[in-house]
């Protein structure tokens, strides 16, 4: 299902290298420099998401963008990734699943993940 | 070598024996018989302590030495190579060498090298895998996501982050030592590059002198991770050294960032979103009212609450460099509120959510839209709530399926999971319509699924990705190892009952032992019976005998009785969760009584208090919140007029600090007028309107805790009687704690509630006027003192001691407690005086005589009694003997005003 996010989201920009699995997006965290961007969708994750986004933050240069379901404005989780080291926070509807990406439910999401990804 | 300490030299050479001590025989191991994993762990420490010590004197061949020798038992340590005998001979040749380098640098001082054949052997067997009988056969579990395969690296990582961190505050503008700073740094650099941080380094390179030296965020960013890091290994980096040397200035800093952002909010989204994001980087090094500034972030996006927003900015301002604020938090609190008000669950649904085995909690934060359908179940229409949960179609269709989904049905919250292999999607929906004919919907449109199930939810059976985990509850049929025993209440009560009495005999029989004349008659009968009547003797030196095997009976007696009660103290202990949970309910029928909206937050963190606090602690938390509600929170046109939100807030919270207890009640309402409570005061005839004006606003607010006080013009139910605090002041002190009052007219109060932990037991110092035992609690006493009488000094008319190069005023424990000084008041010879601090303020209390360290159980003491000021309760000691107990704070006040204007003092304000 990211598969299609990230198809839409190829267009707009450079290089994009997908990982799943903790170890492989750190190594591939490490490779990134200041100038990309490390999207990380916090909710497909099995271990304990702001123990993640440190780890990140300490081995990656780039920015961190976290897409959640989890991090309404105002909530515990918003504060815990912030103070985590996450650069800025994406909220996704409710649940895990992630919709169609045009549209009145998609399209807000994905303008804000190209904003983010573009600050 | 470095200079010669002597000192350290003696250490190193202790140390390193030992070590060398413990090596040996592990190394000497029969043939054949291969070290198990702990005495290689053991071996690794030991080489890895002797390079550690090696290093402190500076001796740097044997450094070296070791830590070949340590990596080489690393290797060994994760399984990478095995335990051979060549190894172990290799080992036993390092271990000579270390001897000789070892005495070659304690003796002559010398910095020798090893071998540098050696050097190249531990080398090689580094760098070689030899194959063989292998030690054990798990491989080295790393487990996924760890930040370096070798733990130990994190480890040294960590120790030196911790020895260098705080110095590197240097960096950021502190005083300090430049050089030692930058050569931290660019070892620290190095590390980080080798263990791949390429973020930490990063970071950390901003900080080199090249840069701007003055630029402090840069220092906090690092802390942040650095803080970060200590957390995920769990292990001290030194972040909460750095920080604090940085803290005034990182709180200039961030004031600043806030009065760039004021004018930008809503104006210029680009350079608002730039200064937040320093503002969260300085939240994340740790400061403790970081909060605030993560609010900021959150809404940022929203001009709905802006003004709150532009509110906090402005504490933030305010807040500039000095410390921790109440207000900082209150601001925060509301803007937290403001920006979280459209996303919370309310109490009804909830409850309807919970009511069908639903943990609101892993539902996530939903938005208005999706509760909306929730609600509706409430207003009691025709939907339901159903559970769907179905199969996922082939990757291709699935974008489409899950758009019909979502159009069709609409659904509250949706999750995708795994199960058998079978990828699954459950969703959370309101429907008028029957889980059939759903069923039947979906499977018309996709016919291919592999399965679909639908129900209605409504009891707790179901098991849905959003239940919270199974409680024991379900297991403990089939687990037969109960070891515990259900008992009735009251006999335990009874028991525990009966064992207190025992305490209480037993203690007064150790009053009578420890202050028995009895081994003093004897003595100076031994001395009369050696002049007149030798006989004598051996039949006293046997009462003497006796007299101590029964002291020493009597001493383990009482040890084990104290051990006993103590245990029963811990078991009548119950979760204050249980006293706040009636609050909620109460609040809010007190607020719709009142017609206010009121949000009630309510907090306990599990802390268990001993059953007798919690009956004194219920009474007077209630009537504080009453209060709140009543005369706290404004209503709602006068909240609407001053632009506060119409949702008030009041929130009561439990915090366990080391043995005490502390409870805080907040609200956002309009605050204590000090000076309402001052003329009231004076009305009420409590002081007069000269002294009034002289005292300071913490002082007049404290008079609100005067009986019959109340500044209220109308009577409600059960407030504005002013038969309240006075009464929760009482409870409060008969468990040995305090309340203080802070508010902020027109932004809110907090009480705070203080009190230690296990209310029964204090440790007092007992002393003597000539009528009274007093007995001042350990945590107010300095020392106990013996003055000169002639060491006494005026200054500006008040008595004065020279204590330890400072000047403290000395006051007479009967003068300021008014209790009655006796007839022979000693007019020659030392004082014995306690010395004795409150806050900030030390002083000195002139006593008759000083006892002694005793453990006390505070008995409840009668209102009239509590209210003297000075007194915090009574106590008995023995059977007979009535002990006055001091209030810590309330004697301070006395001595305050007792002191002779012109001494200087440090203000209340100021502790």
């Amino acid at each position: 299902m990211h598969d299609l996010l990230l198809d839409r989201l190829q267009a707009d920009f450079l290089k994009l290298t997908a990982a799943i699995g903790l170890d492989a997006a750190l190594s591939a965290a490490r490779g990134a420099t200041a100038a990309d961007r490390l999207l990380i969708d916090i909710d497909g994750c099995p271990q304990e998401p702001a123990g993640v986004i440190a780890k990140l933050r300490l081995v990656s240069a780039a920015p961190i963008i976290v897409l959640s379901a989890t991090v309404a404005p105002g909530s515990a989780n918003a504060s815990a990734f912030l103070q985590a080291g996450a650069s800025a926070l994406v909220t996704k509807p409710a649940g895990a699943l992630p919709l169609v990406w045009s549209g009145e439910a998609g399209e807000p999401l994905l303008h804000a993940l190209r904003e983010a990804l573009t600050r | 070598m470095s200079t010669n300490n002597s000192d350290l030299v003696e250490q190193f050479a202790i140390e390193t024996q030992q070590h060398l001590d413990e090596i040996e025989p592990i190394l000497f191991l029969p043939e054949g018989e291969l070290p198990d994993q702990a005495t290689i762990a053991a071996l690794f420490r030991g080489f890895h302590s002797i390079k550690g010590l090696a290093r402190v004197l500076g001796l740097r061949g044997l450094e070296a030495l070791a830590h070949h020798t340590e990596s080489l038992l690393a290797e060994v340590r994760s399984a990478r190579q095995p335990f051979t005998l060549a190894l172990r001979d290799l080992l036993l040749e390092s271990l000579d060498a270390i001897r000789t380098l070892r005495e070659h640098g304690i003796v002559g001082g010398l910095d020798e090298r090893a071998p540098p054949a050696l050097l190249n052997a531990l080398e090689a067997a580094l760098h070689s895998g030899a194959k063989g009988a292998t030690l054990n056969d798990a491989s080295p579990q790393v487990p996924e996501g760890a930040l370096h395969p070798d733990a130990e690296t994190l480890t040294y990582f960590a120790e030196m982050l911790a020895d260098c961190l705080p110095g590197l505050a240097v960096l950021a503008g502190v005083t300090g030592w430049r050089d030692q700073a930058v050569s931290d740094l660019e070892m620290l650099l190095v590390a980080a590059e080798k263990l791949a941080f390429h973020g930490l380094s990063a970071r950390l390179y901003a900080l080199a002198p090249t840069v701007d030296p003055a630029n402090i965020e840069p220092f906090a960013a690092v802390i942040a991770d650095a803080r970060r890091f200590g957390r995920l290994i769990e292990q001290d980096v030194g972040a909460e050294a750095a920080l604090a040397a940085i803290a005034p200035l990182l709180r200039l800093t961030r004031a600043e960032i806030a009065a760039d952002l004021l004018p930008a909010l809503g104006l210029n989204a680009t350079e608002a979103r730039t200064l937040t994001a320093r503002l969260v980087t300085i939240a994340a090094a740790g400061l403790s009212d970081g909060e605030i500034s993560l609010n900021v972030m959150q809404s940022l996006d929203a001009p709905a609450v802006y003004p709150a927003l532009r509110a906090a900015l402005e504490t933030l301002v305010r807040g500039g460099s000095s410390g921790s604020d109440d207000l900082l938090e209150l601001a925060g609190d509301r803007l937290r509120e403001a920006i979280a008000a459209p996303w919370v669950l309310s109490p009804p649904v909830r409850k309807l959510l919970e009511d069908r085995g639903i943990a609101p909690a892993l539902l996530g934060d939903l938005s208005q839209d999706r509760i909306g359908p929730l609600l509706e179940i409430l207003a009691g229409s025709e939907r339901r709530l159903l559970l769907l949960t179905l199969a996922l179609p082939v990757r291709g269709a699935r974008a489409d399926f899950l758009a019909w989904l979502n159009q069709r049905f609409f659904p509250t919250a949706a999750r995708a999971f795994t199960q058998s292999g079978v990828d699954v999607a459950a969703l959370l929906v309101v429907s008028a319509d029957a889980p059939r004919a759903i069923r039947a919907d979906i499977l018309a449109a996709y016919p291919d699924l592999a399965f679909v199930d639908t129900r209605v939810l409504i009891d707790d059976s179901v098991e849905t990705p959003w239940s919270p985990p199974r409680t024991a509850n379900k297991i403990r049929g089939s687990d037969p190892a109960d070891n515990q025993v259900r008992v009735p209440v009251e006999i335990l009560d009874r028991l525990f009952g009966r064992i207190g009495e025992f305490f209480s005999i037993s203690s007064a029989l150790n009053v009578l032992i420890v202050d028995s004349q009895v081994p003093t008659i004897l003595h100076k009968l031994a001395d009369h019976a050696m002049i007149k009547e030798p006989a004598l003797l051996p039949m006293i030196d046997t009462l003497q005998r006796q007299q101590n095997d029964l002291s020493q009976v009597e001493a383990e007696v009482h040890r084990l009785v104290s051990l006993i009660h103590e245990a029963t103290l811990g078991l009548r202990v119950i979760p204050l969760d249980i006293v706040f949970n009636r609050f909620p309910r109460m609040v809010r029928e007190f607020a719709k009584e009142e017609g206010k909206q009121i949000r009630f937050e309510a907090r306990a963190d599990g802390i268990k208090v001993d059953k007798g606090m919690t009956e004194l602690l219920a009474d007077p938390l209630m009537h504080m919140l009453r209060n709140a509600v009543d005369h706290g929170i404004e209503s709602a046109a006068e909240r609407a007029a001053t632009h506060k939100p119409p949702l008030a807030h009041i929130r009561l919270s439990a915090e366990q600090l080391g043995n005490r207890i502390v409870i805080e009640i907040r609200d956002d309402g309009r605050g204590i007028d000090s000076e309402r409570v001052r003329r009231r005061a004076v009305a009420q005839g409590l002081v007069t309107d000269y002294d009034s004006r002289k005292l300071s606003v913490e002082q007049i607010n404290r008079f609100i805790f005067a009986p019959g006080f109340s500044t209220a013009d109308k009577v409600s139910e059960t407030s504005g009687r002013g038969v309240g605090m006075d009464v929760v002041l009482i409870n409060i002190s008969r468990l040995g704690g305090r309340i203080d009052v802070r508010t902020v007219v027109g932004q809110g109060a907090i009480f705070r509630l203080d009190m230690p932990l296990s209310a029964a037991m204090q440790t007092v110092l007992l002393a003597e006027t000539s009528v009274q035992t007093v007995a001042f609690p350990e945590r107010m006493v300095v020392e106990a003192a013996t003055v000169q009488r002639d060491t006494i000094q005026y200054v500006n008319g008040q008595r004065a001691i020279l204590h330890h190069d400072r000047f403290l005023p000395l006051f007479g424990l009967t003068d300021l407690l008014h209790i009655p000084a006796g007839v022979d008041r000693e007019e020659q010879g030392d004082l014995s005086v306690i010395i004795v601090s409150s806050g900030r303020f030390r002083y000195g209390v002139e006593v008759t005589r000083i006892l002694r360290r005793h453990e006390m159980l505070i008995r409840e003491t009668h209102p009239r009694i509590a209210q003297l000021p000075g007194i915090g309760g009574v106590s008995t000691l023995g059977t007979d003997r009535i002990v006055l107990v001091v209030d810590p704070e309330g004697l301070t006040d006395l001595a305050r005003r007792a002191i002779v204007p012109g001494m200087r003092v440090p203000s209340q304000a100021a502790e």
